[in-house]
């Protein structure tokens, strides 16, 4: 049933099929895609829901933490009600009252390096929403081993940072860009954030999403950092090149010069 | 010879690396990622990338927060 688009579908998804540039097969692609987002806070909320919104066929949500009070201000999936319940879980029956023909999976447990490759089942693209750098460093590594797609979002103040990389044979990671471990300068736990801020990342990361999987743009082809100041609501675009050195995918590069 | 870093124009010898120039400024390098012109430059090519007049360079963190 994933070739076509029922009557119910193509009425929900009018608006977006209208553009040349999605139209029925873009929209047939969002349906069979699946998506793994990782951490449901800040930018894990509005990007799940711009996406289950969109017509993704399948939603893996992962997500340990349980919702606290001081997470509403930015975390807009929640309400009052809902403090002390599992984001992910909670994360879900809320998409699912808003976007119901999406397929909703739930990971509760943390992700580390014993569970982060099961996670990764039939997945297209994976959505870093995380908030810290050792999860991050994770995500990388694993979205390289499997050449896995990944749109990485972070904010903190009113700085905001978007990163698309295709993961392909010759696309840089994560580390390539970020060659060390910062100091924990950078959780909304110490630091604060804006919620509308960490609400744009994760929005143009569910929007990078939806290009990526219905081939709207270059995505595929070219890895791409935006860096945003939310004081002088300043964009900066910059172009990326893979590391040779890269302690994370220099191996990858390595092997796939030998291969061709 | 005249440079841009971070938008304010600085003025530095020729033929500096970004490595020196970092080391120069005090830059701590933990976390930190460095553009000229719009092009990240991977770390492993700092010292041997030579700074030309007119530069444009974008120094940057990591952050983490979601």
């Amino acid at each position: 049933m994933n070739s076509i688009l029922s009557q119910q579908e193509q009425l929900r998804y009018a608006r977006q099929m209208l553009l040349p540039e999605l139209g029925k097969m873009g929209q047939l692609r969002l349906k069979q895609a699946h998506v793994l987002i990782i951490g449901m806070g800040g930018l894990g909320c509005p990007a799940a829901m711009y996406l289950a919104a969109a017509g993704i066929g399948s939603l893996v949500l992962a997500d340990f933490d349980s919702i606290e009070r001081s997470n509403l201000h930015r975390q807009i999936l929640y309400q009052d009600q809902h403090i002390g319940r599992n984001k992910a879980q909670q994360g879900a029956i809320n998409l699912r009252a808003m976007a119901p023909d999406v397929c909703y999976q739930v990971v509760t447990e943390k992700v580390t390096e014993n569970n982060i490759f099961s996670l990764f089942s039939d997945v297209d693209l994976v959505l870093d929403c995380t908030d810290n750098i050792v999860t991050r460093l994770l995500i990388n590594q694993a979205c390289v081993a499997l050449q896995c797609p990944l749109i990485s979002g972070a904010a903190i103040g009113f700085e905001g940072q978007l990163l698309t990389l295709p993961m392909g044979a010759d696309s840089p990671c994560y580390q390539c860009i970020y060659h060390s471990t910062p100091d924990e300068r950078s959780s909304c736990l110490q630091n604060g954030v804006m919620g509308p801020l960490v609400g744009m990342i994760g929005s143009m990361q569910a929007l990078q999403g939806i290009k990526y999987i219905s081939q709207i743009g270059t995505l595929h082809q070219e890895a791409k950092l935006h860096l945003f100041n939310a004081i002088d609501m300043q964009w900066q675009n910059l172009a990326l090149v893979a590391d040779p050195n890269c302690p994370t995918c220099s191996t990858k590069h390595t092997r796939s010069k030998h291969a061709h | 010879m005249r440079i841009k870093l971070n938008n304010q124009t600085v003025q530095i010898d020729p033929r500096l690396t970004l490595q020196i120039l970092l080391r120069e400024y005090h830059v701590p390098e933990t976390g930190l990622a460095a553009a000229i012109n719009n092009r990240v430059i991977p770390h492993s090519s700092w010292s041997s990338t030579v700074l030309s007049e007119h530069d444009e360079i974008t120094l940057f963190q990591a952050i983490a927060g979601g």
